[in-house]
């Protein structure tokens, strides 16, 4: 940086990155009161706790070897080039993603490694926080850590490496986009949880002797608003990060068969496809409306499911947000509620499944739905901004969301809880959970109260 | 200690990683990794014997109520 130009990129760039990172934080303190407000009172801290322990689990290990997994599989298990396993090359490529590297910490030679690794791992905290909603009352927290970082620092991320990344084999040979992570974050948490629900069964008194569900709570609806507000609000965070904001497209596809002799200095997706920030603000507001207005009409007005709705209006929406009329985006968040809100309760009554704040609907559900119909809504656009790529289309769209709901999602999630199942470590014993989760904390909060309360005779 | 020991230099634009003891990486890494896998072990281990001792209480759904302080 020997001059202010690019000075100013650079570091506009660093900035707009770190901007991304503090608005996603809400989503995590979004999550965390959303889950609280949605428990028992006998399971509030414990479930507090549950959610912000994955904060440091999933930073600690997504440094370790997270950000390695990102940029060492674009290519795919022996899918394209080989064993596809990337060892060097690149800007942030695996020799520079390592927790060794020097790159990876405070360095003059660098501006951007650090600020994206972030906005990485605050979308990994999402993934693995959505799982956390869902198995609420009845994991044993170290289970949920275990499973907080398989999902948060090892199967999203290769999922963000197949479909999400510019040089992603999904991209290239099955034409997929998914600009604001419909699957990569949601469909893949939601299937991931899904297959951990399975395993780890409802909550006592879920479901009457004859199998009829039972609704559990929440307990207090206003951290349950406060927390889907916040969530909202870290969600701009989360789609100005999935952005490239300043990028010379030509120059950064040099090499890969673009024309020469013109520059385009815009805001791209992951993929390095034009966009606007303005265009994408637009479409985020109006599948917001779509998702809450569907919400409350099928779910007659229950505050709970309006909330959630609009979230499922956005990530229905999501994957093709960067290319979508805002009224298309409506009404696809609005088709994506609608669908996600019938499934959950079906799923429900069907397999006594009991995904105790919907979360499998409105990121699991919502983000295939959102898959299948970008695959119809964008057919025929180019899915990279790099020649030969395949273009996107509705088979390639469908394959791309069963790999990220069924093959890096549900099959994971099940796989390991039945592992901790097999070895009693997955969920609480029945006594512990009809005492609730807190009864110990809060028998020497009383105690401690009894006490005080003598001292001031 | 110090991997810089002036600012004042026109050598600052070649300057890479700052922080202190460039070089030992690994040993701060094998400290993380051990740290980290030590807190899964112990936490899990406490985990199982608080539930145990609450399992074995016998206690039911509404027991919670009696322990409800006014604070």
């Amino acid at each position: 940086m020997d001059n202010e130009l690019s000075a100013l990129n650079t570091i506009f760039t660093e900035f707009y990155y770190w901007v991304t990172v503090v608005l996603m934080f809400l989503i995590h303190v979004g999550f965390c009161m959303y889950e609280v407000g949605a428990s028992r009172y006998k399971n509030h801290l414990h479930t507090l706790m549950k959610n912000t322990i994955l904060i440091p689990l999933v930073t600690v290990t997504f440094f370790f070897f997270g950000w390695w997994i990102y940029w060492a599989f674009p290519n795919g298990p022996w899918i394209f080039e080989g064993a596809g396993l990337i060892l060097d090359g690149d800007y942030g490529a695996n020799t520079l993603a390592l927790p060794w590297d020097p790159i990876m910490a405070v360095n003059m030679q660098d501006h951007i490694m650090m600020v994206f690794w972030a906005a990485f791992l605050l979308f990994s905290w999402t993934a693995a926080s959505i799982v956390s909603g869902a198995v609420i009352e009845r994991i044993r927290t170290s289970a949920f850590g275990i499973l907080a970082i398989a999902i948060g620092s090892v199967f999203w991320v290769i999922d963000a490496s197949w479909g999400w990344h510019y040089n992603g084999w999904m991209v290239k040979m099955l034409g997929y986009h998914d600009a604001y992570a419909s699957g990569v974050i949601h469909a893949v948490a939601g299937g991931f949880a899904l297959g951990v629900l399975v395993v780890l069964g409802p909550r006592i008194g879920k479901f009457a002797s004859d199998g009829t569900p039972n609704n559990i709570g929440p307990r207090n609806p206003w951290l349950v608003v406060i927390g889907l507000f916040l969530i909202y609000t870290g969600f701009w965070g989360f789609y100005a990060a999935c952005n490239v904001p300043i990028i010379d497209v030509n120059g950064a596809a040099a090499g890969y068969g673009l024309k020469e002799g013109f520059s385009l200095y815009t805001a791209t997706t992951i993929y390095l496809t034009p966009t606007t920030l303005s265009g994408i603000t637009a479409n985020f507001l109006m599948s917001l409306a779509g998702g809450l207005l569907m919400g409350y009409w099928v779910s007659k007005g229950d505050p709970f499911w309006t909330y959630s709705s609009g979230l499922a209006g956005i990530i229905t929406a999501s994957a093709g947000n960067d290319l979508y009329h805002p009224l298309q985006a409506m009404i696809i968040g609005a088709i994506g509620v609608f669908i996600m809100y019938k499934m959950h309760y079906w799923v429900e009554r069907r397999f006594k499944i009991d995904d105790a704040v919907g979360a499998v609907a409105v990121h699991g559900y919502a983000g295939v739905v959102g898959l299948l119909i970008c695959g119809f809504m964008l057919w025929g656009y180019p899915s990279s901004a790099y020649e030969g790529y395949a273009a996107i289309n509705p088979v390639g769209m469908a394959i791309g969301a069963v790999i990220m709901f069924g093959l890096l999602g549900f099959l994971p999630g099940w796989i390991i809880a039945l592992i901790l199942n097999s070895v009693g470590k997955l969920r609480i014993p029945r006594e512990a959970e009809l005492a609730g989760l807190d009864y110990n904390l809060m028998e020497a909060s009383k105690r401690d109260q009894d006490s005080h309360a003598a001292a001031e005779q | 200690m110090a991997t810089i020991e002036t600012w004042a230099t026109e050598k600052i634009a070649e300057y890479g990683a700052i922080y202190p003891m460039v070089g030992s990486e690994w040993l701060w890494l094998t400290v993380a990794v051990v740290f980290w896998l030590a807190w899964h072990f112990k936490t899990s281990a406490a985990e199982t014997e608080e539930q145990a001792e609450l399992a074995s209480r016998g206690h039911n759904r509404d027991s919670y109520k009696q322990n409800v302080s006014e604070w």
